[in-house]
């Protein structure tokens, strides 16, 4: 089909080059204009180029380091200073568009004199952008760094296997991509510093058209790849608000592995009532990691009437993990413990000796006794509180029980 | 040590300064002035002197005396003569040291 050509017609392009290849921007927007396309007013938007077709003619246009931010939100909406604009003009050069940190002024005037006439003065402007973007570039990094460490309270392991390891390596990537982009453009605007301050000249017959399969293809996978981790997160996060995941407890019917409070009450045991339903409680989450193929969030608040007619009655949290080896699940007992160890009231509880290869006990922030158990590649962090006048299980029994539990398994 | 950017000045800066050392003027007015000055030789691209202005502004070299819609009107500073006459000196002892060595192997001026 022949694409109809009108003038005055709008044409959309992806510039082939970043903003920062100063060379290759001016070549392109040149090369356009000889093909009858011209760069419009304004004409960079969500980094598109708006071309108007026109009869093709020599355009010469320059890329101006703009002395201050161009964000919209700046001083003067990011537009350039009017003096400046205003003595451009007198030159015949005029004020098309802005792309990130440069400015871009067009000339089809055949004698006009040039824009930039003294290089050092030149590489001086682009000071601004360099250490702008050096900003921009340290700033990313330190709250790169700072989330990482908020998220990685946790522990690196319990981190990785509650949000999932796949989606955490993937978010990693991507931040250290984007930094990385950040790095090489800082590189790239001191090269072109030196090019100016040694050389004297920029070249303005660059081959734009040797990097544009790489830049787009970069462009298209990084815009992919934000895309498709944002639309994970929302949907990790939706699932989460909305407790998406979470089963309660009497509709659960696969096989628990682990003692909960039913075990605890022993064998005999008459009546079973959870307490506090309808409150968000009295649930069961599971699910599926590469590094932990099973876990279990478990939540049960019951009371249990005894053989002996005792009632056992309070709350028991697990938080349940088969790691694919026993070093991980190391990893993981090791890192609960770090983490209460950093709560205000963590107090530590002696327990007996245990058929286990790591276990701690301690009085969480709540007050609860909690224990940390692993045994080959399983982990189990259990708090229970208990709250019968008639009958409190010992710490040291329903450990216990929960480490037979887990060595049975 | 290499001298930092603003310690030697280049043509262009050097010119500038050599404009409002005439009078408080504008930037549109000292581009004219140097191509007066220079009888065109010399032809200060418009970035570059906005470039130039605002550095020297930052530096004290020059400073805002008035604003007229879009047009400002600079004046130099003592800071501003220092520098030029600084510069001044240097370029010429350059000339001496060069017409001294001419002399020396022997060449003389016509």
């Amino acid at each position: 089909m022949t694409e109809t050509k009108k003038n005055g017609q709008h044409v959309y392009r992806l510039p082939p080059c970043p903003s920062y290849d100063v060379e290759g921007m001016e070549r392109w927007l040149a090369d356009m204009a000889q093909q009858g396309l011209f760069l419009v007013k304004d004409g960079f938007f969500a980094g598109i180029a708006t071309f108007e077709r026109n009869e093709p003619k020599s355009v010469k246009y320059r890329l101006e380091a703009a002395p201050k931010s161009t964000s919209m939100w700046a001083d003067n909406g990011g537009e350039p200073d009017p003096e400046a604009v205003e003595l451009n003009e007198k030159y015949h050069w005029t004020y098309v568009a802005k792309r990130r940190n440069f400015y871009i002024y067009s000339s089809s005037a055949p004698g006009a004199r040039e824009l930039n006439t003294d290089p050092k003065v030149q590489a001086l402007a682009l000071n601004a952008v360099r250490k702008r973007q050096a900003g921009a570039a340290w700033n990313a990094f330190f709250w790169v760094v700072l989330y990482s460490l908020l998220l990685l309270r946790k522990g690196l392991f319990l981190t990785m296997i509650e949000a999932g390891t796949w989606f955490f390596l993937f978010g990693t990537v991507l931040v250290l991509w984007l930094c990385l982009d950040s790095l090489l453009e800082v590189i790239a605007l001191v090269k072109l510093q030196k090019k100016l301050s040694t050389d004297g000249v920029l070249d303005s017959e660059k081959n734009w058209k040797k990097h544009t399969v790489f830049y787009y293809c970069k462009n298209v996978a990084q815009f992919g790849l934000i895309a498709l981790f944002i639309c994970i997160l929302i949907h990790n996060w939706s699932d989460s608000v909305l407790e998406k995941n979470q089963i309660p407890l009497g509709e659960y019917h696969g096989v628990l592995p682990f003692a909960v409070m039913t075990d605890f009450a022993g064998e005999g045991s008459r009546g079973y009532r959870m307490t506090m339903s309808g409150m968000g409680f009295n649930t069961v989450e599971e699910w599926s990691d590469c590094l932990a193929p099973r876990n279990i969030k478990y939540d049960e608040h019951a009371e249990v009437i005894r053989m002996d007619g005792t009632i056992l009655e309070g709350g028991l949290y697990i938080d349940y993990h088969e790691t694919i080896s026993p070093h991980i699940a190391k990893k993981l007992a090791v890192e609960y413990y770090q983490m209460a160890q950093r709560e205000k009231h963590f107090q530590p509880l002696a327990i007996p000796p245990l058929d286990v290869d790591y276990c701690a006990a301690y009085m969480d922030e709540l007050h609860f006794p909690t224990v940390i158990l692993q045994k080959e590649n399983i982990v189990i962090h259990a708090s229970f509180y208990q709250t019968s006048d008639s009958y409190t299980m010992e710490l040291a029994e329903w450990v216990h029980m929960l480490a037979e539990s887990i060595t049975a398994h | 040590m290499p001298k930092k950017a603003m310690e030697i000045l280049t043509e262009s800066m050097f010119y500038v300064l050599m404009a409002f050392c005439q009078s408080p003027m504008c930037g549109i007015d000292a581009a004219d002035y140097i191509d007066r000055r220079t009888k065109g030789r010399l032809q200060i691209g418009p970035a570059t002197l906005y470039t130039i202005l605002a550095k020297f502004e930052k530096e004290k070299y020059i400073r805002e005396i008035n604003v007229d819609g879009r047009k400002r009107t600079y004046s130099i500073t003592e800071k501003g003569i220092q520098a030029y006459e600084e510069e001044l000196a240097r370029l010429r002892q350059c000339v001496a040291d060069a017409e001294y060595a001419f002399l020396e192997r022997g060449y003389h001026y016509d």
